[in-house]
């Protein structure tokens, strides 16, 4: 018997080591889950003609700028970096939504992101370019106006002459709430009066007013009516009511010419309505006739640009902007 | 006497050498213990269960010799009255059914036995020339397992020629409890009150098996049926699983069992079976009937039930074909039955109002809920069985039953379907068995067995189908009504099982190898979601159309794919003495889930998540160990010690393969808060979108559960037909579905004011809280996308304690007690509903939440059964049985509708338990498991259901009895104690309707709870009426 059972242990031994071989663990990992990664390719450029797109010859590329992953809908944040050289930042993820969150330090006050705020798929195994498109803010011309010097920004309005016509690289833009002198703006570029256009600038003085100093071509977004002039009288003018009418669209009417002059090489009238004397600055670039026409005792309407005057900032002068502005009456 | 007067008397009577039944016969019957025993004639199947009941008794003898899945065996052993063994002792086993005899003669070790007996009872005499013979009665082999007759010879004595037959030796009664961990039925089941559950019967007399047909905490999915030793293919569908048992009538089982812990390879692996044998034709040409009729007259509830009547009759025909070498028997049933149930939900203002406004506003019908219904079961049926014996060494069975019934109706709330459902078509089912056995010697045999099985839902009447209406929750109310499934389930079944085995001993070893191929095939609509669901904050918004809307677009698909296992067993079991048994078998099996290119590829998603929704191999093989011991300490044959461990795999879950087929990508998701339209018409104006697609994927490594088993029992015999059992079973399953949103955002959105994580953004409307579209995807192109895994595990620890003792006398009982705990990580749900069945928290929330009491965890269990044979002419018995269980386990949560976490399912969450809102602390008292929260959130399964009793009984008294016919009076008293069960209203705190969510810029949300006074009540009711039912039976 003895013998029996020690020749049959093996077996016994061998099945009671298959079954707990069996029943061991389930071994490798079954966890169903997408964890499949892909790369999102975050480029960051400053979008300087605000196209959304980045176009080499316009746009700027935004190196160094501290760039984060953030899963869509979720508070969860995924390491970021700083974009290199090339204005890019790769991200290894896993597969997902996701949306880009540029470091506040770069947006300042200044910047915006315009385009690449979209959440964006992230396939398993494959990449995304996403590019994110920083632009500086856009502003009426009363927030232009009220600027800190040096910050840039782009201001949406109606263009109310043409580059040049001044001679001074100023371009006047108005909206529904005030108007500004845009400078350095180049007498080739091709802005027409009616335009309605964004024009990126940074806030700078001329003549101790606010002005826009145009740092990048203007992108014109349409024709509009230009809006009417505001018809005031020569004394308000010749103050911009204190300078609140600076760069506006004005009109004095039945202002009888009482002298002529010609200052700098341009033509120059003082005209007055009863109110008070007012400088009319005839652009030296205009043909604006012969000025025998607008001798003393000649009543005139005139409609121009208020701008203060560069010998005396406290006063302005209404400069017309092409020979139509100025309406001799019988 | 009731016991004769049921149908398994008739056939007993059809197959009786004597022919038909008479008194004297019964006499005699009563005059052996065995017989009186009453394994066949018992009525009650709590007595008849107990009488035989070897549950996790370690009782049996597994017998070294040839014994199959569908056969059994006779083996012993014999000696003299000095101990000594006796040979040549000749040892003649008849057939009680059918009188064939198979002759064995004891060797010189004494020892005998006889193989691939068909199941069924049987007598032994044992004769040699000097002694006095003995003869033993009615033993009952069956199929799978072994009886060991231990027999003692005494010399005959001059005075002791007059010939006589013995009384059953000491262990006769116990020997005969036969089969490893067993519960056994003979024919009397089909004469139990509740015989019209067919097969599943059976559930109600284990205290190892709870009211929801879970076993060992298990659902009923992961049992199998065996008829005639062929293990049906897994049903698609949960609820299937109970039709499927209810649907196998038993007029034509003779036998049936309840098995657990069975150590032969040749068993299907699963957690438990219900096993039955058809009846075989006598020797007797005869016909025979039966029909028995009861009414409504006395049901009682709460409330006066619908009239009904419930009727059943039958034909049977049986005889030989040729001589006594073949025979045949068919038969036919029609059973109606009739079951009332009070309302479903309370009567109270609410309810009323809110059926008002169904049938006022929108012309539905809320009475199946309001009012008491009756659970209606109605089938036909019919069996046949040929048993042919070629020669000496060769004979065939074949066997089938054919039923067709409709799914019962109502439904339990845990099965798929809701209460009041009208969905449910008929099913029809066809099983088709053969089997040949081939003795080419004492030491080598085979056996070759065929299987067929054909199961089809039948469409439901096109009238039938208008009454269906969509899954509505009215989240302050808790009413929820309606059906997520679409009208139409239509499933299909073909499964094909071959199976092969090679039997042949060498000294003391028997050992076996065979080959087992298990083919099935399936048709599988996957239509959860198809029939929209329907949340509304309270009824001003469900009369105004205003809630919430989800369902899925596309007409549904049919999956349609077959699966197959295929296993090659190898067995050794070596009897080194009469009381050591070591069996020792593999089964080395490959599993094959259709291939992954029949499934149509998702659009888009591969490329979204890197996840391929046909990346499975969908190709497996699992060794499948086993080693069973068997001792009997001393040689004491009335005690026994048995315990094994073994690796059993399972198939995967066919509705899961269906639903990767049917949810391919191609369907879309409308859903939208806000004015969807009058109910319950399709939404289809804002703010219903429809954009999104859903999905269903399995992993790469999905496979069937696997489950590891270590048992271990100690009985005792005592006295003529008594024993004792005290077993434990520790089992491990692993490899369990587990379902995930893959879809879901993978991060979180914030959180609310308890800490607990949000998957995306919550939009509120009164009371009902739902997460705002797409708030909470991962990719916006999909709505859900499943992940269905094999991760899941379940432990379960169970001690049985059983007593039983046979109607030796006049009192038969059995009592059976188990204490269990499971636990698992494995979310069963409800209503097939996949929301249900996700993680409220995953690795960014408390960690391994999902880890812990079952939803079966059920502690306690309890089982007993009495019959008493009173003295009289009129025979009458009493028999009553009694159940009892704890409660399920829930989850303090919320009400459906109320998606806390935002993760798009409102049914998943568990409440957090906050003291500081008002009214908390006064459910401590109810509910301690709440105060063993505090501050944190509910654990899962903490709080539980209360206790679940039930009692029936039943008398009868044998009025009439003649030659050709018997008449009997019966009465059934179902549900005497009962207790309600149903779905619990798990809310501990409702969202307060007129107080806004107070969201913060980092996400956080503040949520406004008030506390639900009602946490803990029954939103549904699911209770059966107290029915006394009185019957009149004319069996011929």
């Amino acid at each position: 018997m003895m013998a029996s059972l020690r020749s049959h242990r093996t077996p016994a031994a061998a099945a009671l080591l298959l079954v707990a071989a069996a029943g061991c663990s389930a071994g490798p990992d079954r966890i169903l889950d997408v964890d499949a990664e892909g790369t999102a390719f975050v480029f960051l450029f400053r979008d300087d003609n605000l196209n959304m797109v980045f176009n080499n010859t316009v746009d700027l590329v935004l190196t160094g700028v501290q760039v984060d992953l953030r899963l869509n809908n979720a508070i969860t944040r995924r390491p970021g970096g700083v974009t290199d050289s090339l204005g890019l930042r790769v991200f290894r993820v896993p597969a997902g939504r996701y949306v880009v969150e540029v470091s506040s330090d770069i947006l300042g006050d200044s910047l915006e992101i315009t385009a690449g705020t979209n959440p964006f798929t992230v396939p398993a195994n494959d990449s995304t370019l996403v590019q994110v498109a920083l632009a500086f803010k856009t502003i009426t011309i009363t927030e232009a106006r009220a600027l800190p010097l040096g910050r840039a920004a782009w201001v949406r309005g109606i263009v109310m002459n043409s580059p040049g016509v001044f001679g001074d690289s100023t371009v006047h833009i108005v909206d529904d709430s005030a108007a500004i002198r845009t400078t350095h703006v180049r007498p080739g570029l091709p802005l027409l009066p009616g335009d309605s256009a964004l024009l990126l600038g940074r806030r700078t003085t001329r003549d101790g007013q606010p002005t826009i100093e145009l740092l990048v071509v203007p992108v014109v977004q349409g024709l509009v009516v230009i809006p009417p002039p505001d018809s005031i009288s020569t004394a308000t003018a010749s103050t911009a009511d204190g300078g609140a009418l600076d760069a506006r669209f004005a009109k004095v009417a039945a202002a009888t010419v009482s002298d002529t002059a010609t200052v700098d090489g341009a033509f120059t009238l003082t005209v007055n309505d009863g109110t008070g004397d007012l400088t009319v600055v005839f652009s030296p670039i205009v043909n604006f006739g012969n000025p025998n026409q607008y001798a003393p005792a000649v009543v005139l309407n005139i409609q121009g640009m208020l701008v203060p005057n560069p010998r005396d900032p406290t006063e302005f002068v209404l400069k017309p902007r092409q020979r139509t502005d100025i309406t001799i009456r019988p | 006497m009731i016991g004769r007067s049921w149908p398994s008397a008739w056939w007993t009577a059809g197959q009786n050498e004597e022919g038909r039944r008479t008194a004297g016969r019964e006499r005699e019957q009563m005059s052996h213990p065995r017989t009186r025993f009453g394994v066949a004639r018992s009525p009650v199947a709590g007595v008849a269960l107990a009488l035989l009941m070897a549950g996790l008794t370690a009782a049996s003898p597994a017998g070294a010799r040839a014994q199959t899945l569908s056969t059994g065996v006779i083996v012993g052993a014999i000696s003299d009255e000095g101990g000594g063994p006796l040979n040549g002792v000749a040892v003649t086993i008849t057939n009680r059914t059918n009188g064939q005899r198979m002759i064995a003669r004891s060797d010189r070790a004494g020892n005998f036995g006889s193989d691939l007996l068909a199941p069924g009872h049987y007598d032994a005499l044992f004769e040699r020339i000097g002694y006095r013979p003995h003869r033993m009665e009615d033993i009952l082999v069956l199929a799978g397992s072994s009886r060991d007759l231990r027999v003692s010879l005494e010399t005959l004595t001059e005075d002791m020629r007059t010939p006589s037959v013995s009384g059953a030796p000491t262990l006769q009664s116990f020997a005969n409890v036969a089969g490893p961990d067993r519960w056994v039925v003979g024919q009397p089941v089909a004469g139990m009150p509740f015989e019209s559950r067919g097969l599943s019967a059976l559930l109600a007399t284990t205290s190892l098996a709870g009211l929801r047909y879970d076993i060992e905490g298990l659902p009923a999915t992961h049992s199998s049926i065996v008829i005639d030793g062929v293990p049906l293919a897994r049903r698609p569908r949960g609820f299937d699983v109970f039709a499927i048992q209810q649907s196998v009538p038993l007029f034509s089982l003779a036998q049936t069992s309840f098995v657990t812990n069975e150590g032969d390879v040749e068993y299907p692996g699963t957690a438990a079976s219900l096993t039955g044998h058809t009846r075989r034709g006598g020797r007797a040409r005869g016909i025979s009937g039966f029909g028995d009729f009861g009414s409504d007259a006395t049901a009682s509830g709460t409330a006066e039930p619908p009239s009904f009547t419930s009727y059943r009759g039958g034909l049977v025909v049986e005889g030989p074909i040729v001589g006594d070498t073949a025979s045949f028997i068919v038969g036919g049933e029609v059973l109606r039955s009739r079951q009332p149930f009070d309302s479903f939900w309370a009567t109270d203002p609410a309810t009323t109002a809110l059926a008002d406004a169904a049938a006022s506003r929108f012309n539905a019908d809320l009475t199946g809920y309001t009012q008491p219904s009756l659970e209606t079961i109605d089938r036909e049926s019919a069996y046949g069985r040929v048993d042919m014996r070629f020669s000496q060494s060769t004979s065939i069975s074949a066997s089938g039953i054919y039923s067709t019934m409709n799914q019962p109706e109502p439904v339990a709330p845990w099965t798929e379907r809701p209460v009041g459902s009208t969905l449910t078509p008929r099913l029809r089912t066809i099983l088709a068995n053969a089997s040949v056995v081939t003795r080419i010697d004492d030491n080598l045999m085979s056996q070759i067995d065929a299987g067929f099985e054909s199961s089809r839902s039948l469409e439901r009447p096109r009238a039938d189908r208008g009454q269906a209406l969509p899954l509505t929750t009215i989240v302050d109310s808790g009413h929820q009504f309606g059906s997520q499934r679409s009208q139409v389930y239509l499933g299909e079944l073909l499964a094909f099982y071959l199976r092969g085995t090679l039997h042949f001993r060498s000294g003391t070893h028997w050992r076996k190898l065979g080959v087992i191929a298990e083919l099935p095939s399936y048709k599988v609509p996957t239509e959860i979601g198809w029939g929209g669901s329907f949340n509304f904050a309270n009824l001003a918004d469900f009369r105004n159309g205003v809630g919430f809307y989800r369902g899925i677009e596309v007409d549904r698909i049919r999956a349609d794919f077959a699966m197959r296992r295929i296993s090659a067993i190898a067995q050794d079991t070596w009897r080194p003495s009469p009381s050591v048994e070591l069996t020792v078998g593999a089964r080395v099996t490959s599993f094959r889930l259709p291939d992954s290119s029949e499934v149509t590829l998702s659009p888009d998603w591969p490329e979204l998540s890197g996840l391929s929704n046909r990346a499975f191999s969908g190709r497996q093989i699992e060794i499948e160990p086993r080693f069973v011991i068997r001792v009997s300490p001393g040689g004491r044959q009335n005690v026994q010690i048995r315990g094994g461990i073994m690796v059993d795999g399972h198939m995967a879950d066919p509705d899961l393969i269906g639903e990767i087929f049917s949810r391919n990508g191609f369907q879309s998701v409308r859903s939208g808060l806000g004015d969807i339209g009058p109910w319950p018409g399709l939404p289809t104006a804002q703010p219903i979108t429809l954009r999104e697609r859903t999905l269903s994927v399995i992993g790469p490594d999905f496979r069937g559960p696997r489950n590891t088993r270590a048992f271990g029992s100690l009985s005792q015999a005592f006295g003529q037909a008594g024993a004792l059992t005290l077993g434990f079973t520790y089992r491990r399953t692993e490899f369990l579905p587990q379902r995930t949103d893959l879809n879901r955002l993978p991060g979180v959105s914030g959180f609310d004011q308890h800490g607990r994580p949000l998957h995306g953004r919550l939009n509120k409307r009164g009371g009902l809280l739902v997460a705002e579209h797409g708030s909470n995807r991962r990719f916006d192109a999909f709505e859900e996308v499943w992940g269905i895994q094999a991760t899941g595990e379940s432990r379960y620890t169970g001690v049985t304690f059983s007593a039983e003792r046979g109607l030796v006398g006049p009192v038969g009982f059995f009592a059976s007690y188990t204490f269990s705990k499971t636990e698992d990580d494995w979310l069963l749900g409800t209503n097939g509903d996949p929301f249900t069945q996700l993680a409220p928290f995953d690795s960014i929330g408390p960690t391994q939440w999902a880890m812990g009491v079952s939803d079966l965890d059920v502690p306690h269990r309890a089982v007993a059964g009495v019959e008493l044979t009173l003295p009289g002419s009129f025979s009458p018995k009493l028999a009553a049985l009694f159940r009892f269980q704890s409660g399920y386990p829930f989850t303090p949560g919320f009400r459906p509708g109320v998606d806390v976490n935002a993760d798009g399912s409102g049914s998943n969450d568990p409440a957090y338990i906050d003291n500081s809102i008002t009214g908390t602390s006064t459910l401590f008292s109810a509910w301690p498991c709440l105060e063993e929260s505090i501050g944190q959130f509910a654990a899962r399964n903490s709080c539980r259901g209360p206790d679940i009793r039930g009692l029936d009984a039943r008398m009868s008294v044998t009025f009439q009895r003649a030659a050709q016919y018997t008449a009997s009076l019966v009465i059934d008293g179902l549900n005497l104690i009962a207790s309600d069960a149903g779905e619990i209203d798990r809310a501990l705190y409702l969202v307060d309707p007129s107080a806004p969510l107070d969201v913060q810029a980092d996400g956080s949300v503040d949520i406004p709870f008030v506390i639900n006074p009602d946490f803990g009540s029954l939103l549904t009711r699911y209770s059966a009426q107290r029915l006394l039912r009185v019957g009149v039976r004319v069996s011929f």
